[in-house]
């Protein structure tokens, strides 16, 4: 068999495309060229529009040049008694901390609430009392309850992440096709194998996307609590920025916050395929 | 047969336990806090208010602008506008692009890196940016809730238009159907329920941030309220404030979610 | 046979060649269809069908080789080509009536030529009554019958059809079939059936093309000259059954 085609009962699957000439309307079309083109066009329009002052004043917008060496000073020097990584590491603190509290209390809450009419019963009202409430409204009276240190933060976050952790565990169980029970039924096996072997296995992926989901929000709620208030942190570096009129600073910050939620993101990804291997590709952004 | 009476009598209790649950939880967060003014045992006015007068203030806060300058119907009604303008900005810039995205190559290649580049920063982050383009007016708010709710409308109608049934697709092609009808015909029907989706979702979005902004950079509206309370001192407006953005949140999402089904009961899928 | 008379070659196929790499799918296909015939293909699983009928309609480009209609290279934007999918190809948020019309507003059929020709097919494969109904509320079976309405509704210059009955049960197969005959009868279209299964090739088409396994060739063409209606127990019809078998299984 040739390494372009694979065959599967007979049916040939074309592995990479056909040869193609390139003429100039391939290149125009080609994705990667275009890519190369927005990006260039993005940074060109931005770099134009910071060096032309189109905004206004010098303080609107600067340069990613400018960006570039603001950071690298970030980096380098301190800034409130922190290098940037101290600011990073601040930051990713809080939200670790946050995070794990609520998905320690979210995931096996709404787990036993989908397995458990009775606890259903009873928490799913309070939830949906609460899940409207935008977790950034919890700010102020978080500040109320524990001043301005590290607690009022954390509790933001668990605020923020707790809810998409418990729903999403909840509702993985209850989208669990019932035929898979049966298999476990069939055999024998009792409702502790049921759980064991079908609703953790199979609620996985949806539990984990929620983390996902629990983890971006966290991160956003992060730097809201840091932007209200705080001393350390790459919400206070971008509010720190704005105070003193410093654009490469704030716009520096963004391009740290940026990087570390898509790294963030990454890993999540490469826990979920770690822990469910199975999971169907979903064709995604 | 005994299968059936288990059947019956359990939703019995199962539809009192809700009701009973929400009691408890008002009740006892009634009677654990003291009345303002009395110190006891319970915990004090200045931490939380009984839901009693947080009602009484909510009723007094219709009329009264002190002490932070407006009614609460002016600080709803100004969260209102900042959200749906934000809202329906999203909607009208993120679903075209999105599908056009989905379908034709070329606007894929110039939008996604830029897309991909803004998608991972967080809403609250551009609000130092934003208060250097637009001030603490109403366009800095619409700007954040704009951004954020146009991500999930992106991605929605993108992932909508790869859903399509690939076979549709061809069968266009095989009677001459251009790119652009084919876009029109088939790829944005095909994408209607996640677009549907995407309504919601970003309303949600647009919400959650509309309280960020508001608690950093504003003179009205409900987050503004609970800043204010704060500033001031006074738990029990910050307690008002945080059930009135939940309320709207939650009346906002149960509007969206009949509007939904409706919509989608009208392309009968 | 009455459309023998007049022996123009509407569709050629002439060295269709399709290569992946190293790997030949179809090897020098050659083979004419005239005008108003209904032509057979059969051959044996994973000879390439699928890749040979995507190259037929210009879903996917050949090698060498083309497929030439009235002596021109087929274009499916110039030409009307039809293609009835093997799966369920009716558009869910059209109704049956809006579905039947789909290829027609493709080809910009005028308003009135379209409505005209929309109630005359519908009465004709008897969708009538359905008209107005989506396709969720309807059978597998109607639904493969609007992706032939659709089809013949454009007036083809080749329709195309993919084992549009493989996934239906015999009975509605056989029904099916007879309307596709009496479809065929009546608008006159030339149609290319593909299929595996030999009965129904038999059955249906006035030509039956054999074709090999990979690389794929033209096997051989058996002429198919029963009077219509077919009877399944007539000894000639087995007799080419038994000849169609024959060529696919001894290679």
């Amino acid at each position: 068999m040739s390494d372009t085609a694979a065959s599967v009962c007979n049916e040939v699957i074309v592995r990479g495309p056909a040869k193609r000439r390139i003429t100039l309307a391939s290149v125009l079309r080609n994705e990667y060229f275009l890519n190369t083109v927005s990006l260039l066009l993005f940074f060109g329009l931005w770099h134009w529009a910071a060096a032309s002052r189109v905004l206004g004043t010098s303080s609107a917008l600067a340069t990613p040049f400018e960006v570039v060496v603001r950071l690298q000073e970030l980096f380098t020097s301190t800034l409130a008694g922190l290098t940037m990584w101290g600011h990073i590491f601040a930051s990713l603190r809080r939200v670790l901390i946050g995070f794990i509290i609520a998905a320690a209390l979210g995931v096996p809450l709404g787990l036993i609430m989908a397995l458990n009419p009775y606890v259903n019963a009873v928490v799913k009202p309070i939830v949906d009392i609460f899940k409207p409430m935008p977790p950034l409204a919890w700010i102020s009276v978080a500040i109320l309850w524990f001043g301005i240190q590290e607690m009022p933060k954390i509790f933001i976050i668990v605020i923020g992440s707790f809810v998409p952790a418990l729903l999403n565990a909840y509702n993985s169980v209850l989208l669990i096709e019932p035929e898979l029970y049966d298999v476990v039924r069939v055999m024998g096996g009792g409702r502790w194998n049921e759980v064991k072997q079908v609703c953790i296995p199979a609620s996985l992926p949806a539990i984990s996307a929620g983390l996902q989901i629990a983890l971006s929000s966290a991160w956003g709620c992060v730097l809201a609590a840091e932007l209200v208030s705080s001393r350390s942190g790459l919400g206070y570096i971008i509010i720190q920025g704005m105070k003193v009129s410093d654009p490469a600073m704030v716009l520096g910050g963004m391009a740290v916050i940026a990087v570390i939620a898509w790294l963030m993101s990454r890993a999540m990804d490469a826990l979920d395929r770690k822990l469910c291997p199975w999971r169907r590709e979903i064709k995604d952004l | 047969m005994a299968f059936e009476t288990v059947k019956v009598r359990k939703p019995l209790l199962l539809r009192l336990l809700p009701f009973l649950s929400v009691a408890t939880f008002f009740l006892v967060w009634e009677f654990a806090v003291s009345p303002p003014g009395v110190s006891d045992w319970r915990i004090p006015s200045t931490l939380l208010t009984r839901p009693s007068d947080t009602l009484l203030l909510a009723i007094d806060k219709l009329t009264n602008v002190n002490p932070d300058g407006a009614t609460l119907g002016t600080h709803a009604w100004v969260s209102m506008q900042e959200a749906f303008t934000g809202y329906i900005l999203a909607l009208l810039v993120g679903i075209p692009l999105g599908l056009l995205m989905g379908w034709f190559s070329a606007v894929r290649g110039l939008a996604r890196p830029i897309f991909e580049l803004v998608r991972p920063i967080p809403p609250i982050a551009w609000i130092p940016l934003t208060i250097f383009w637009f001030g603490i007016g109403l366009g800095g708010k619409v700007f954040i809730i704009w951004i954020s709710g146009i991500v999930p409308c992106v991605i929605n109608a993108y992932i909508g238009v790869g859903m399509t049934n690939p076979v549709h697709i061809q069968m266009a092609r095989t009677f001459g159907a251009s790119d652009w009808k084919i876009f029109t015909s088939i790829c944005i029907p095909s994408a209607l329920p996640m677009v549907f989706g995407a309504l919601q979702i970003a309303l949600a979005y647009c919400w959650v941030t509309l309280v960020g902004a508001e608690l950093l950079a504003s003179d009205q509206g409900l987050g503004f309220l609970i800043t204010m309370g704060r500033n001031l001192g006074r738990t029990d407006i910050v307690i008002l404030g945080m059930v009135s953005v939940g309320l709207a949140g939650a009346v906002i999402g149960c509007i969206i979610d009949r509007i939904e089904s409706k919509l989608l009961a009208g392309i009968r899928r | 046979m009455a459309h023998c008379t007049t022996p123009r070659p509407k569709i050629q196929v002439s060295n269709f060649t399709k290569r992946y790499g190293d790997l030949t799918v179809l090897d020098n296909i050659h083979f004419d269809i005239r005008e108003g015939e209904l032509v057979s293909i059969v051959g044996p699983t994973g000879c390439g069908k699928t890749t040979f009928l995507n190259c037929m309609s210009k879903l996917t480009e050949t090698t060498e080789g083309n497929i030439f209609i009235d002596g021109e290279v087929a274009n499916p934007v110039k030409h009307n080509l039809a293609f009835v999918f093997q799966e369920p190809t009716a558009l869910p948020w059209r109704t049956v009536r809006q579905n039947v019309a789909y290829g027609m507003e493709v080809k910009k059929f005028p308003r009135d030529e379209l409505q005209k020709r929309l109630d005359y097919i519908l009465n004709l494969v008897g969708l009538e009554d359905t008209a107005d109904l989506y396709p969720n509320q309807i059978s597998a079976s109607m639904m493969q019958r609007i992706a032939v309405a659709r089809a013949f509704a454009v007036n083809p210059d080749l329709l195309l059809m993919d084992e549009p009955y493989g996934q239906l049960d015999v009975k509605l197969r056989f029904y099916l079939e007879d309307e596709l005959v009496k479809l065929w009868q009546t608008l006159k279209s030339t149609v290319l059936f593909v299929t595996h299964n030999i009965e129904e090739a038999v059955y249906v088409a006035e030509r039956i093309i054999v074709l090999t396994p990979k690389p794929t060739k033209v096997r051989a063409e058996v002429v198919v000259d029963l009077p219509r209606p077919r009877n399944f127990l007539d000894p000639k019809f087995i007799e080419i059954r038994r000849h169609v078998t024959d060529l696919i299984r001894w290679w």
